[in-house]
């Protein structure tokens, strides 16, 4: 790889890495799987597509961790069919982590929108993080997610409708 | 700004206040190098020796094949055709297609 290429890349995982680890671990909670799905889309990043112009590589960077993430979720619903056919091939279960706090500082108030956004369908989850919080247009949340600038618009619309109601109630 | 906005905003706030402990930085940072150490260098790219003995092998075929001239013949496949269709990466470019077109029309927009 030539070597500004590499210093690009390295910067650009600089920047990124911590958040994407933060929402890949905000969506299926297990911070070693997090760690590897980022490294892995960093992995296939460089791999395959170093030789993009570097604005380009937010998109993709993003739209290989959700893909990534949406194949976690069908492994794990894979496990949970076969371990409730065949509950002996499954008994090499990695443990269930504590919990979040213990690799993620979270106080209250980031406790509680945390949980509020894990109680919202998973693709509401997804384009609620990446247009909110990685401020990602909604062309580019389209394209990170693989769907279209209207199923975005309507995810993005009932996560933020449903997040304010669930928050809301917990103040009252 | 209407409500909404100030609603994603304040929950974007929110978010950004959360931080990752050493360790998790220290695993971060390891990622990193590991994605970066196994990028491959600059040098003649993977795909180049497949497609040459490809376009070679499909070179041969066709003439042992066709023996001569055939009016009604397809056209003969260009080089690139045979460098698309002998080389993954040229494939996996072409299936990303939608992603130029995408990138074109948001830097018109």
């Amino acid at each position: 790889m030539d070597p500004p290429v590499k210093q690009a890349l390295d910067v650009f995982f600089r920047e990124s890495e911590r958040k994407a680890y933060l929402m890949a671990m905000a969506l299926i909670h297990n911070h070693h799987d997090a760690l590897e799905l980022v490294q892995d889309s960093m992995l296939k990043l460089v791999q395959k597509y170093q030789h993009r112009a570097a604005e380009e590589w937010g998109p993709l960077f993003y739209r290989i961790l959700q893909n990534a993430i949406r194949d976690w979720f069908r492994k794990q619903k894979f496990r949970q069919v076969l371990g409730g056919l065949l509950p002996w091939q499954v008994s090499d279960n990695e443990p269930v982590e504590a919990s979040a706090e213990t690799q993620v500082q979270l106080d209250d108030e980031l406790a509680r929108v945390v949980t509020a956004l894990n109680r919202l369908p998973l693709r509401q989850q997804q384009t609620f993080l990446l247009r909110a919080w990685q401020e990602f247009s909604t062309r580019e949340t389209a394209f990170a997610l693989s769907i279209s600038e209207n199923s975005v618009k309507t995810h993005y619309a009932r996560a933020t409708r449903q997040l304010r109601r669930m928050l809301r109630d917990e103040d009252e | 700004m209407n409500k909404d906005q100030q609603f994603q905003n304040q929950i974007k706030q929110t978010l950004d206040r959360q931080s990752v402990n050493p360790e998790t930085e220290n695993a971060l940072r390891k990622a990193r190098q590991a994605a970066l150490a196994q990028a491959p260098d600059g040098g003649m790219p993977r795909w180049l020796p497949a497609t040459a003995v490809a376009c070679l092998l499909m070179i041969v075929v066709g003439v042992l094949v066709t023996g001569g001239d055939h009016p009604d013949a397809l056209p003969p496949i260009t080089a690139d055709e045979l460098a698309v269709i002998a080389s993954e990466d040229e494939l996996e470019l072409l299936e990303e297609l939608e992603f130029y077109i995408w990138f074109e029309e948001d830097k018109n927009a």
